[in-house]
């Protein structure tokens, strides 16, 4: 009876199907169900051997590979990184050092020329003093010999001129001293 | 006059009938497009993988872009547990998308429009993770049926729902992929009949459709096959790493 039951049911479960089918839904029909399955299998297993014998480890292990050498080259970045970190740290100090030492050369240098500046300043002092005392004297001297040629002159002139308008020679030792007596007079109102 | 466009997925045999002990194995046309599909996955791997380089070329790129993705979806689905199952994953992501983008070809037959053919893949998909669930956890596995923090009244009616949904799934898994598959080819044969129809003055206004729909059923059908494999995954979860 349950057997009977198992079978009428099948029977109108498989012939719906059909029926389905011939309806319009040929998906359901089962004639190649079987066929479908079988090449499915055959199919799917050769893909899947295929991807998990050959395709899936050499790119995994390419994409590993690649991974390492990425790995790799980030550390050796690394190391370059601490070195020129390293090398920048020297430079900076040897810059501070150089900069700190051109202070100290500057100011150095500084001293140093203001000293030898000051030094020659005074050597030039010195100098034209000396030279300004030595103008001085010669312009005293030359004052003075003017002075006397100035007296001999006016003797000589003034002998001529009397010699002249008199007739007779005056005596040359009285006008040498009234001409040095003006002459004095003349000094003493200049330098009053 | 506009065809049954129904007729696009009808099985039939090429070339002579073959059997074995009595089993049809006919070799069809939805064979035919399951062996190109494969043949194809075949050749884009052997491109890609025959001069491997640590700085890759186009094809190697695009072959790496696919091995990260299912990578990376399996790792976020199904966690670190779930690698060894990688080449089953990605076999079975491959195959359904390469035989979706087939199908969309004029002339073309698709294979997943079948419902045998969605079903078996989610049957043996579903059968698959049950066994690592009994393998990995023994007869703990059990518990995925007894959630935890229930109340003691409502543990029958729980445990009932979760073991109906936990068999629907070879059955919400084929239907989904098969449904979709079977909607948008039927959708594009009934706008292309229509064009036929309207002719060169009223068909312009199918046509557009057509376009816009082959563009949506492209992306269906990537979209499908990301679906079935992130399930898949899920699935595995379950089995890898109970929750319950």
């Amino acid at each position: 009876m349950k057997n009977k039951s198992i079978a009428i049911t099948t029977y109108l479960l498989f012939f719906n199907k059909i029926a389905a089918a011939s309806e319009g839904m040929p998906q359901l029909n089962p004639e190649f169900w079987l066929s479908q399955i079988l090449w499915l299998t055959g199919i799917f297993i050769i893909l899947y051997f295929l991807v998990q014998k050959f395709f899936s480890p050499k790119l995994f292990s390419l994409i590993d590979a690649r991974a390492d050498f990425i790995k790799s080259l980030l550390k050796e970045a690394e190391i370059y990184k601490n070195q020129i970190q390293k090398i920048d740290n020297e430079y900076n100090l040897i810059i501070a050092e150089a900069k700190n030492e051109s202070k100290k050369l500057s100011a150095k240098l500084k001293i140093d020329f203001n000293e030898k500046t000051s030094l020659k300043k005074k050597e030039f002092e010195n100098i034209l003093n000396s030279e300004t005392q030595k103008a001085e004297q010669e312009i005293n001297t030359f004052k003075k010999e003017t002075l006397e040629n100035i007296q001999s002159i006016a003797g000589e002139f003034s002998k001529e001129l009397i010699e002249k308008i008199t007739g007779t020679a005056p005596n040359s030792s009285n006008l040498n001293a009234v001409i040095s007596e003006i002459s004095n007079k003349e000094k003493k109102n200049q330098y009053v | 006059m506009a065809t049954n466009p129904m007729h696009q997925f009808e099985v039939h045999r090429i070339g002579p009938s073959l059997s074995i002990n009595g089993i049809d194995v006919s070799f069809t046309n939805s064979s035919l497009f399951m062996l190109i599909s494969s043949i194809l996955i075949i050749t884009f791997f052997m491109i890609g993988t025959r001069k491997v380089n640590i700085i890759p070329n186009k094809i190697q790129l695009i072959n790496e872009i696919v091995f990260n993705f299912i990578s990376k979806m399996i790792s976020e689905t199904a966690g670190p547990k779930a690698k060894p199952y990688f080449p089953f994953i990605l076999t079975i992501f491959l195959f359904i998308l390469t035989l979706n983008m087939i199908g969309l070809l004029p002339y073309a037959f698709t294979v997943t429009s079948q419902i045998i053919i969605t079903f078996f893949l989610a049957v043996v998909i579903f059968i698959g993770v049950t066994v690592v669930g009994f393998a990995k956890n023994g007869i703990g596995f059990l518990k995925i049926f007894a959630p935890s923090g229930v109340p003691i009244f409502l543990f029958p009616i729980i445990v009932a729902i979760e073991i109906i949904s936990f068999l629907s799934r070879p059955v919400s898994l084929s239907v989904r992929l098969f449904a979709n598959m079977l909607a948008g080819h039927t959708m594009l044969k009934v706008f292309g009949g229509f064009v036929v129809s309207l002719g060169i003055i009223g068909g312009w206004l199918p046509l557009s459709f057509s376009v816009a729909l082959t563009a949506l059923e492209i992306l269906v059908a990537f979209l499908q096959a990301y679906v079935f494999a992130v399930l898949s995954c899920i699935y595995l979860n379950d089995a890898l790493n109970m929750h319950h």
